[in-house]
């Protein structure tokens, strides 16, 4: 029966990295740009939702609705005032990937100038957990799983059933060959950064309610991102999905037998061999074209 | 003609060079003077306590006792000198903490200093040991700080807690299998070494025996396998806002048994935690009935910070009137108020009255007090029985 409730938490926990590592994958696979300050838009917006629900007193509807902003405004913002220029002067791959790191480590500080280091959870009815027979789950994460059933393949049908979608992918392919045509890449850029970020909110902002929220956890959230991005295939966005559930399963069923310290471990050799074995990642050969 | 201006240009920038070089000088030795002068003025103690991050709620509660504790002390104007608190923020943490007792070591030359925590004060005991600095540890509960030399522990140390508190709990609650949630580092390994010893003692099992990463926040695994295991009850050997987490996921993933901590269990945040109430914890009995000077502390205490004073603020006050007992007796003979003097005069002295009565040191740096054993009702700490060891 443990082996079954570590399974269900598993996938609860697959279900907000898959929300995160969907947003990283379509930052990449759209923009080339190694967004390492990704788990960064996920802090913000789960400290904004904190700080409105819990210092403001808003409703929690508003307080995603901030979280939401945050996060569009940050992902935009970084966007606009370090990646754009940077690209004017077309800096590498490796002076982007730099600039992003550079992002997340000011912003971490700051975060802990703000907030400190310590922990911030919320209690209520979404972090209750129901009992369902043997099984105990609470609402925060069962609606973690219902969120990620439903944004993934919307952001899916985004990419492959919409004008956008199809701009977006062409400008994976080859991003000179749209300007050519006469389409201004930077507009669909902001736009890749706004939904990619907005894919994070989900998973932010319930995140209080499950383990709680420090600012360490936008490094943890990005190396996450990563992680589950490589292992479905970098440019897959489905396979993005799929790695990130793949990793919070492994992660939670790996402690049947391991210890919890373990966690990582399991995560970051589950990364390793597939780099060895599989290197294009579950969908990666499919995703190239995606 | 031209050479003559190259030399005359460089004999102003030698002569200006002199004259910066001088001005620099002076100014170090002014401030050097300034700084033996204003040494001269107190009698200095280090204080090395988490003031930022997770845990600086305790090094909130532990300042209190220590400002107290000088604000009484230079009221009476007993000593030749005021005693002055050099604070240095440790986060807790070894690494900062080893900064912070060099700085209290070689920058402020302190005879004397306050630790709490049982990672810092383990590692920064070898410096205050080499360079005679006694270090008086009131928060750490670590088996492991009864270190001795120049380390002292006024509070009883976690195996004198555990000693008491688990006879107690297997009786009163009956329990036969306990899960453990320890923190994986030096203080939680110890602490979950003492359960065993002690439950094997007492014919309980333990079952699961789990250990977690200092930062980690998300315990939905362990909960799960604590579930799974059925026990009659969960010890929590964790701190800081983490024990405050696990609480909450335990009760939240559905294990409702009786909850068993140590003392540093008995914070305001963690008493005030819904999740928390009914746990059950111990920590030292402090009277603050006991003699003159503990029902001054107290009724200074309540009026100047409109709470009851805890046992961490009396043994962190404690510490400081340990202090100008020592310098006291150190005056009187007329000798300089070095490490040396005081821990000698400590060893002649050995029994101090102090805030809850008489403490005596042991040559391994511990004391021997009575336990309380309390539960948490509605955001207190309520005494069920005291114990003495």
């Amino acid at each position: 029966m443990l082996f079954w409730q570590l399974l269900l938490q598993g996938l609860a926990a697959g279900a907000g990295y898959a929300l995160i590592a969907v947003g990283f994958a379509l930052i990449y696979s759209t923009t080339r740009t190694f967004h390492f300050a990704h788990g960064v838009t996920y802090a913000l917006a789960a400290y904004g939702y904190y700080a409105a629900l819990e210092w403001l007193h808003w409703h929690p509807a508003a307080a995603i609705v901030l979280a939401a902003c945050i996060a569009v405004a940050f992902g935009v913002g970084v966007d606009a005032l370090v990646y754009q220029p940077m690209r004017r002067t077309a800096a590498s791959f490796l002076t982007l990937f730099a600039a992003s790191f550079g992002v997340l480590v000011v912003v971490v500080n700051c975060l802990v100038l703000a907030f400190g280091n310590s922990f911030y959870s919320l209690s209520g009815k979404l972090s209750q957990g129901l009992e369902y027979g043997p099984f105990v789950v609470s609402l925060a994460n069962l609606l973690e799983i219902g969120v990620a059933a439903v944004l993934v393949p919307l952001v899916l049908a985004l990419m492959h059933r919409t004008r956008l979608g199809t701009f977006f992918r062409a400008m994976a392919d080859n991003n000179e060959l749209v300007e050519v045509f006469g389409f201004t890449g930077r507009r669909y850029v902001r736009l890749a950064f706004a939904i990619g970020s907005l894919c994070v909110v989900p998973a932010a902002v319930l995140a209080p309610y499950i383990g709680g929220i420090q600012p360490g956890t936008a490094t943890v959230v990005t190396l996450i991102a990563i992680a589950a991005t490589i292992i479905g295939g970098i440019d897959s966005i489905a396979g993005a999905a799929l790695g990130g559930l793949l990793l919070g399963v492994a992660e939670n069923v790996g402690i049947w037998k391991l210890s919890s310290a373990w966690k990582p471990a399991i995560s970051f050799g589950i990364l390793l061999l597939f780099l060895i074995v599989r290197p294009r990642g579950i969908l990666g050969a499919r995703g190239r074209r995606a | 003609m031209q050479a003559k201006e190259e030399i005359m240009c460089k004999r102003y920038r030698m002569q200006a060079r002199g004259w910066f070089a001088g001005l620099v000088g002076g100014a170090l030795l002014a401030l050097a003077a300034h700084g033996a002068w204003a040494a001269d003025e107190t009698y200095n103690f280090g204080v090395l306590f988490p003031l930022t991050g997770p845990n600086a709620v305790y090094g909130d509660v532990f300042s209190k006792g220590v400002n107290l504790a000088v604000e009484m002390i230079n009221g009476e104007h007993k000593l030749s000198r005021d005693i002055k608190p050099i604070y240095v923020d440790s986060q807790a943490l070894p690494q900062p903490a080893v900064v912070g007792m060099n700085q209290l070591v070689h920058v402020n030359a302190v005879p004397y200093m306050l630790t709490a925590f049982s990672g810092v004060s383990n590692a920064i005991a070898p410096l205050g040991n080499r360079f005679h600095v006694i270090m008086v540890n009131g928060g750490g509960v670590s088996p492991e700080l009864a270190i001795g030399g120049y380390f002292l522990n006024d509070i009883p140390l976690a195996d004198q807690e555990i000693a008491v508190l688990l006879p107690y709990a297997v009786k009163a609650k009956k329990i036969r299998k306990l899960a453990v949630v320890h923190v994986d580092d030096p203080f939680g390994n110890t602490v979950d070494e003492q359960i065993r010893k002690q439950c094997s003692k007492l014919g309980c099992t333990i079952e699961p025996d789990l250990s977690v990463n200092p930062g980690n926040t998300d315990f939905q695994g362990e909960v799960a396998k604590i579930r799974a295991a059925g026990p009659d009850a969960v010890f929590i050997a964790s701190y800081g806002q983490q024990q405050n987490v696990i609480t909450k996921q335990l009760r939240n993933g559905g294990v409702n048994v009786q909850l068993l901590s140590y003392s540093g269990y008995g914070v305001g945040p963690t008493l005030k935690l819904p999740e928390a109430q009914g746990a059950i914890f111990d920590n030292q009995s402090v009277s603050f009935e006991a003699n003159a000077l503990s029902k001054e502390f107290h009724s200074r205490y309540v009026k100047q910070y409109g709470s009851e004073p805890n046992f961490y603020v009396a043994n962190y006050a404690n510490a400081v009137f340990i202090f100008a007992d020592l310098v006291g007796r150190v005056e009187k003979e007329k000798a300089g108020v070095t490490g040396e003097h005081l821990l000698a005069a400590l060893h002649r002295q050995k029994t101090f009255d102090v805030i809850g009565g008489q403490v005596k040191f042991s040559s391994r740096g511990t004391v021997t007090v009575p336990m309380q054993i309390n539960e948490i009702k509605d955001g207190k700490a309520v005494p069920l029985t005291v114990v003495n060891p």
